[in-house]
């Protein structure tokens, strides 16, 4: 049986991953010191079996969670060496050109449970919930493998969301760019986002934007 | 009444998307005289009551055209100045030095009606079908302005995409910032994407891509 979502609540995956995506911008600043804006610059979905293909040839760092709590599913962050190796380097201020080293390696590691708390944090906020998790563990893999194991108890029927991202330091030119994955359960992500009603994110929305204009001044 | 589609057909509207933007880039090529490349910097799924603030405040140009044949709604493309004026330097070939001349705002409308006609066909063919339009209004006007002037008869139950994309013209150095606005009627819209079979536009996407 097909699921169905209302086509009207595309907008509040958009919400939701903004928020999720603010979420991780003060969660980078509060727990490693990190300004940076996190900008979200295109949201598509794919098929499951397309998700090799979005992640790209060779290999590839990745940090896979499963959800334990609603929308369930799988939640992929990739990222490749050039990026690691950027963010290791700016986490330690060794240079990472000779490869990685344990520092390094442990900077990662903790950026990615940044990212990915900060991220489904804020979706759960805005769920006015929680969401459990498990820390992720950061591999190195060729993208076939990636998607293999990050598929192997996902419903081919599943709604994939991808998300190119970037993450922009405030304090210098560097970019980091890192690419999502969100695979819900599709039952239980539509189940969810029918509840949710645009105009109460909204109220939520211009509520925040004042708090920031009061914080400005 | 809910508008409901099945989530796998989803994957169609990227596609839409992205054989529209790769039209746009064609038929801009065309019109300069010159091989152009569109990227697209972002795909967002908004309220449309948001568009003002996604549009900005500032004075844009804007191309909005109403789609008298499904998926209907409005297509809009806005541009600032300064893309406003690359394009009449292009394709009108003179500098713009204060107000754009005549040639240079008819070359400006020119490049609304490529552009728009090319996306829109683009949408038609991977829909495998054709949408009938005339040319858009080229207006210079702010977001708030736009959306109660062209975009008023919006559902505001409805969405609106929203693409920000780079066409580049590598001969000349130059890169022109296009923002491409959609907003069907969901009705319609849902009709359109569940006709479609993924698998086909999927196979067809596979053999386009050049092994």
């Amino acid at each position: 049986m097909p699921i169905l979502v209302d086509i009207r609540k595309l907008t509040i995956i958009g919400k939701l991953i903004q928020h999720g995506a603010a979420n991780v911008a003060s969660s980078l600043s509060t727990m490693a010191g990190i300004d940076a804006d996190i900008k979200i610059k295109s949201l598509s979905f794919v098929e499951p079996n397309d998700i090799s293909r979005e992640m790209g040839d060779g290999e590839m760092y990745h940090a896979n969670i499963r959800l334990t709590e609603p929308p369930y599913g799988v939640f992929v962050m990739t990222f490749d060496d050039e990026t690691a190796a950027e963010i290791a380097q700016h986490m330690t201020g060794q240079s990472a050109e000779s490869g990685l080293n344990q520092m390094h390696e442990s900077a990662l590691q903790e950026i990615c449970n940044i990212l990915t708390s900060g991220f489904i944090d804020g979706i759960a906020n805005t769920l006015e919930t929680t969401i459990d998790m498990e820390t992720p563990e950061l591999e190195r893999a060729d993208t076939e493998a990636i998607a293999e194991q990050t598929l192997s108890h996902i419903r081919m029927d599943s709604l994939s969301i991808v998300l190119d991202s970037v993450v922009d330091l405030a304090d210098d030119d560097t970019e980091f760019q890192l690419r999502i994955f969100l695979i819900p359960d599709p039952g239980s992500f539509v189940n969810i986002i029918d509840k949710l009603d645009i105009d109460e994110i909204r109220e939520k929305d211009n509520l925040t934007e004042l708090h920031d204009e009061d914080r400005a001044f | 009444m809910p508008l409901l589609v099945d989530v796998r057909q989803l994957s169609v509207i990227n596609e839409l998307i992205s054989q529209g933007a790769t039209n746009v880039a064609a038929s801009f090529s065309t019109l300069a005289g010159v091989e152009t490349t569109i990227d697209i910097q972002s795909i967002a799924f908004v309220d449309p009551a948001d568009l003002p603030r996604e549009i900005g405040a500032d004075e844009v140009y804007a191309a909005t055209i109403d789609l008298t044949e499904p998926p209907y709604g409005s297509f809009m493309l806005t541009f600032s100045k300064e893309t406003a004026a690359v394009v009449a330097e292009l394709v009108a070939g003179s500098p713009v030095e204060g107000d754009l001349t005549s040639l240079q705002q008819s070359a400006l409308q020119e490049m609304c009606n490529i552009c728009t006609s090319g996306f829109i066909d683009g949408f038609a063919n991977t829909l495998e079908t054709t949408i009938d339009m005339g040319t858009p209004d080229l207006t210079r006007t702010d977001g708030a302005t736009i959306l109660h002037s062209k975009l008023s008869h919006v559902d505001d139950e409805g969405i609106a995409i929203v693409l920000d994309s780079t066409i580049r013209v590598p001969e000349q150095g130059r890169e022109l910032e296009l923002h491409v606005y959609l907003v069907p009627a969901p009705g319609a819209f849902v009709n359109l994407l569940d006709r479609i079979d993924v698998d086909a536009v999927d196979r067809d996407d596979h053999s386009s891509v050049p092994s």
